[in-house]
């Protein structure tokens, strides 16, 4: 029997500052080969998670727990606001700093998250905002790290694209067995093609779940309240938020 | 009215062509189109803030000092806020006062986050102060520009549902720029659908 390596431990992870608790005491495991999502409303936590797993946390927050990875594997992050681009260069030239040795040329690099030259060329401030998403999740994509975490990766994207980069997300950890942790509001894309889904709600796990139990209807009450109100069902919710 | 006719933009060796379009007052226009085709492009033109390199465009009268009656929700919200003030000071700019109190719990801004900067709340709640900086009282034309793409499903339906009394209350004249056919499809009278 094939067994699925555990890659990434998460251990009575919190946050807090001195006001508040942003993110209660969690512990999840992450797997090699996988592509876990994680959902659940603005402010719940979603990106503090992700900034824990790198390890940092905005200023004034404080972390405790504990994020342990196998040793020498390391974890890659594309982070949600183009805001981390460098204004001052082109987007190819920070791209390429991030590919590893011996990886495929750079036209090849560029089709996988479909970034044509002429937008490579560009410099941040001329990208939209669809293709400054492209741009950071390759340059968090090309370092070939065993994990990777995807901030909002496809928010702002034609929904062509966003499943484009999506089915990029989950070809990452099917075919790379790279361990994949993708963060969304999109409960809609991620039932697509997540093995797992975390749901946060106010800084707390509400439960570890799987998109098949999901559309079953056999999860939580808030997982199902944040199915119903994607625009497709709104007609049902309307009546259940009423 | 907002109108735009034979319009486009260039930006170096970029040229952008633009859809016709006509927004009347309390009409809700969607703009449906790929990533990339310029839709954010259009938003600033039509506010004002991106000179036409071609075409018509014909924009509501306002006098010179006072505000544009034609706001744009800006879509990437981490640049629309000068990163050195507080909520509440931004807010006030654009209010001229504490006007702005009486929609915060109608778009789920919290009172507690008045006080951070841009920089200390999350990109789904900034974009909520953002909408709620450009509700101010002489709007009259607002170009939605993915205003909810940051939010959770739940949090998106009550703010378009704010949104939707909002606009009906004051004749807003919408252009909601989505990716999300079906949202356009349920908030819009009509959708445009932009090719290249």
């Amino acid at each position: 029997m094939c067994r699925e390596v555990s890659l990434l431990k998460v251990n009575e992870l919190s946050i807090y500052s001195k006001e508040m608790n942003l993110l209660s005491p969690l512990s999840f495991e992450l797997t090699a080969g996988q592509l876990t999502g994680v959902i659940g409303a603005s402010g719940s936590g979603k990106s503090l998670l992700a900034q824990a797993l790198l390890g940092s946390v905005p200023r004034g927050f404080t972390l405790s727990g504990e994020v342990s990875l196998p040793q020498g594997q390391r974890v890659a992050m594309s982070a949600q606001s183009a805001s981390v681009l460098d204004p001052l260069r082109r987007v190819i030239s920070q791209l390429m700093r991030r590919i590893s040795p011996g990886a495929d040329n750079r036209v090849s690099q560029l089709q996988t998250v479909n970034i044509s030259r002429k937008i490579a060329a560009c410099y941040p401030h001329q990208l939209s905002g669809g293709m400054a998403k492209k741009a950071l999740l390759a340059q968090a994509t090309w370092q070939q790290t065993d994990f990777v975490v995807a901030d909002e990766p496809c928010c702002g994207l034609d929904t062509s694209s966003a499943t484009e980069l999506y089915e990029y997300l989950a070809r990452l950890a099917s075919e790379e067995r790279r361990g994949i942790l993708v963060i969304s509001h999109n409960l809609k894309h991620l039932l697509t093609v997540a093995d797992d889904i975390l749901v946060l709600k106010e800084g707390r796990l509400v439960e570890k779940t799987t998109p098949d139990k999901i559309l079953k209807g056999l999860c939580a009450p808030y997982t199902y309240a944040l199915w119903q109100a994607i625009p497709g069902n709104w007609r049902r919710t309307d009546a259940a938020v009423a | 009215m907002l109108q735009l006719r034979n319009a486009g933009l260039e930006y170096g060796n970029t040229q952008i062509r633009f859809p016709d379009l006509t927004l009347s007052p309390g009409q809700r226009l969607g703009l449906f189109g790929p990533s990339g085709l310029g839709k954010s492009s259009l938003a600033k033109v039509l506010a004002g803030i991106e000179p036409l390199s071609q075409g018509e465009l014909t924009l509501p009268d306002f006098a010179k000092g006072s505000a544009n009656p034609v706001q744009w929700a800006i879509q990437q919200s981490e640049f629309a806020f000068n990163p050195r003030l507080t909520i509440k000071q931004s807010l006030r700019e654009s209010w001229r006062g504490d006007g702005f109190m009486v929609l915060l719990d109608l778009y789920g801004v919290e009172p507690g986050w008045l006080n951070r900067r841009p920089s200390q709340i999350s990109g789904g709640q900034l974009q909520r102060v953002n909408l709620v900086r450009a509700l101010i009282p002489s709007t009259e034309y607002l170009i939605c520009d993915e205003i909810t793409a940051h939010l959770d499903m739940i949090t998106q339906q009550q703010i378009w549902q704010a949104l939707d009394e909002e606009a009906y209350r004051r004749k807003l004249g919408l252009l909601v720029i989505s990716h999300d056919e079906d949202l356009l499809n349920l908030v819009c009278d009509d959708v445009l659908h932009w090719t290249a």
